[in-house]
């Protein structure tokens, strides 16, 4: 085999086909594997040296210069700004920082989903918190293809009423579309507050995750389907993960997978417009939520 | 695409650009390696009218990174070769035996030659696809897996030494 090739592996560069040749080639070269395991130690090494500095606050003199360019469009395209506005602007900028800055919880995901035009740039940063904690989150217990699911499903029926009176929310297809089916589910605590996990894989191994950070105060709103948020919806590479997010009234959503946009754009496209596949809606929307205890 | 929605994602990418120009510059303190993203963040926000939106940020602004760093070490490059690098400080607490083991690992890359080190960094911490880091370091995808190749090769060597050799321990 072509050394190269364990690095494409490693990488998750190779396609469903192709992977599964090498994971079996792997499986019957037990020194390839120990090379391919090396790589993957090299990589966790470098995490653990450098990975502490994402994780850090952003300095201020590197927002600022983010802040100075924005307003400084802004005035370039002779929108007409009001002082009122403006000061609006300045406002929701400093409570983005007060709220990254003391990890104040209350109401967080809420007011990051009021949109992208209302928030403006400022939602960058709490916008960034939330993409690491899905990517980790997806790292951490959905991992690779030969990586177990440590909280497998079994009674899909059981786990739906488990996870609708946990989290408030639905999101819950058995099927995801495009053969992925619903694998194993985690609910997580993180410094926003609630969310949960949902992991589904398909035939091959390739792994999609769900990700739901529920904000601190539901106050028994009723969420609209995910295909009203059409035009809401964003992509992003995440390191070597592709994500797409959302966001309804309370409860903030990223769809991560190693999968290219485009595979991972088919699936998402089927949870906005359930009708096409003929499945049971996936698409995330909350029951009328109850105050949890 | 909006250029409010432009700055929302630029923000999102500034603790990736820390990240890999801390590992790049293995400052001491964060100072030079802030001072590289900042160089870049204004560089890049300069052009940002003409970046286009199907465009892939991330590995654009990483560009803009790259080549600064180049070219800052252009400028200085002897004091740079012999100055001592000291293992990179975090505010995390590390066991012993695994800032050893850390501490291995660091040094090993040290004895890399840059443009082994950079596309390890850019796929192995950054985890940016080759296709990404072909457009970052503007060479072909052949030469980013060759370099990845043989880089992790020798990193892999250089870390199978017997660990007393490199920690001073036995």
């Amino acid at each position: 085999m072509d050394p190269e090739m364990l690095h494409d592996y490693v990488d998750n560069q190779l396609d469903a086909e192709t992977r599964l040749e090498v994971a079996r080639h792997i499986g019957e070269n037990p020194l390839d594997a120990a090379l391919v395991q090396a790589y993957r130690d090299q990589n966790e090494a470098l995490q653990r040296l450098y990975g502490p500095t994402a994780e850090e606050p952003i300095p201020q003199r590197l927002l600022d210069a983010v802040e100075k360019a924005s307003l400084k469009s802004e005035r370039e395209r002779r929108v007409p700004v009001t002082p009122r506005a403006r000061g609006g602007r300045r406002a929701a900028w400093t409570a983005t920082l007060v709220v990254v800055l003391t990890l104040c919880l209350g109401g967080v995901i809420g007011w990051w989903g009021r949109g992208i035009q209302e928030a403006g740039f400022a939602r960058g940063a709490v916008l960034n918190a939330f993409l690491n904690q899905a990517v980790q989150s997806y790292t951490l217990y959905a991992g690779s293809a030969d990586q177990p699911v440590d909280a497998p499903i079994d009674d899909v029926k059981k786990f739906t009423s488990w996870f609708k009176n946990q989290l408030n929310v639905r999101v819950l297809a058995p099927q995801l579309g495009a053969g992925f089916k619903l694998v194993g589910a985690r609910i997580l605590p993180t410094a926003f507050g609630t969310a949960g996990q949902l992991i589904y894989a398909d035939q091959s191994g390739q792994r999609i995750a769900v990700y739901m950070q529920v904000a601190a105060a539901a106050h028994g709103n009723s969420l609209a389907p995910a295909s009203q948020f059409g035009g809401d919806v964003a992509f992003v590479r995440h390191g070597q993960f592709s994500v797409y997010y959302w966001a309804t009234d309370n409860v903030a959503y990223a769809l991560v997978s190693p999968l290219d946009q485009n595979a991972l754009g088919s699936v998402m496209k089927k949870i906005l417009n359930p009708g096409d596949s003929g499945n049971a809606s996936p698409a995330p929307s909350t029951t009328t939520s109850k105050t949890r205890a | 695409m909006a250029p409010d929605h432009l700055y929302t994602l630029i923000v999102a990418e500034i603790p990736h650009l820390r990240r890999y120009a801390k590992a790049l510059t293995r400052a001491r303190q964060g100072e030079e390696a802030d001072d590289l993203v900042q160089a870049c963040l204004e560089r890049g926000l300069s052009k940002a009218e003409s970046w286009r939106p199907d465009s892939n940020l991330r590995a654009w602004l990483f560009a803009i990174l790259h080549n600064l760093h180049v070219s800052r070490l252009r400028r200085r490059a002897p004091e740079r070769v012999l100055a001592q690098r000291p293992i990179y400080q975090s505010a995390t607490v590390i066991r012993p035996d695994a800032y050893v083991e850390l501490t291995a690992v660091e040094q090993a890359l040290d004895e890399l030659p840059s443009e082994q080190r950079e596309v390890i960094l850019l796929v192995g911490l950054e985890g940016l696809t080759y296709d990404e880091v072909a457009t970052v370091l503007q060479v072909p995808i052949g030469t980013v897996r060759s370099r990845l190749s043989r880089g992790r090769e020798a990193l892999r060597v250089l870390l199978d030494r017997p660990r007393s050799a490199v920690a001073g321990q036995s």
